[in-house]
């Protein structure tokens, strides 16, 4: 499904409020933004439906705000990156830690096969932001400008939250034995 | 520093060996469609008003049917317009309203 078709799913739903279009869409989309959740709550499942059902529901109220200009995939994503951040604020869970605990956390770190180094742990070492600039660039395949637009910041910014995720977890990583 | 950095290529192997593959979930979908406010469409609200109206219309002249009928076959007579053509004219009529009756029944069925 093309953009121009997300285009025309977008504005049945805003005009004729057509629940089919919407339901083509949530169709669409929901496996990425099921995986997005699940990588950011490093795993939870059960939180990661519910703030993906959540951002669907908001997307359905705010869809008439959706001008095109952007692709919808991208409003989409920065819609679910608000929810995401709504939600860490409401129950501030910093889970994240520096580069010297990065690479302290490995110290005790044993030399398992590349495939047993668990996603969610790696993550678990990089900031909110650095996170999701990581998760879209590297798992959901997106350009740094779109990254930019999802994170509503410069594009430096966002190669400035890659570069220093790299460098953690190239750390973290290394350690962990992976390419090894 | 420079030690722990790893390439694009590693790293992109890294991530995409663990893509998790969600699969599409009619569930999912179904429970984010049942939280949305109920769904009142736009032939469904103007069906009903046409239906009230036709109630409405056929309770005011239903109770004083034979005076009505009474009256409007004085009043096309008065404008010599003939029985016969009376006749065509409540047939018309009828049927107009059994299938407006109908389609509107037919929509609320959908």
């Amino acid at each position: 499904m093309s953009n121009t078709e997300d285009l025309a799913l977008a504005s049945r739903c805003a005009l004729f409020d057509d629940r089919k279009a919407f339901a083509r869409l949530v169709d669409k989309y929901q496996p990425g933004i099921k995986r997005f959740f699940l990588n950011l709550t490093l795993g939870d499942r059960m939180q990661s439906d519910d703030l993906a059902q959540e951002t669907f529901i908001k997307v359905y109220y705010h869809i008439k705000s959706f001008k095109g200009l952007s692709g919808f995939s991208t409003w989409l994503y920065r819609i679910a990156y608000n929810i995401y951040f709504d939600a860490v604020r409401a129950n501030k869970q910093t889970g994240y830690c520096d580069l010297k605990q990065a690479e302290s956390i490995t110290a005790c770190a044993n030399t398992s096969a590349d495939d047993k180094i668990d996603i969610f742990q790696s993550l678990n070492i990089l900031r909110e932001d650095e996170r999701t600039a990581i998760l879209l660039f590297y798992m959901e395949d997106m350009s740094i400008n779109k990254i930019a637009a999802i994170m509503n910041c410069p594009n430096g910014t966002v190669k400035s939250h890659l570069s220093r995720g790299k460098v953690k977890l190239g750390a973290f990583l290394k350690h962990e034995g992976y390419g090894k | 520093m420079e030690n722990n950095k790893l390439t694009d290529s590693e790293l992109s192997s890294f991530f995409q060996k663990r893509k998790q593959l969600e699969k599409h979930d009619p569930i999912f979908t179904w429970r984010v469609i049942k939280r949305l406010p109920p769904y009142i469409p736009v032939k469904y609200v103007s069906s009903m008003i046409f239906m009230t109206c036709a109630a409405a219309i056929l309770l005011i002249f239903g109770l004083k049917f034979d005076i009505f009928l009474h009256e409007i076959t004085m009043l096309l007579v008065d404008h010599h317009i003939h029985s016969e053509q009376i006749l065509v004219l409540f047939v018309v009529l009828i049927s107009t309203f059994t299938f407006l009756l109908l389609q509107a029944i037919k929509t609320l069925n959908e």
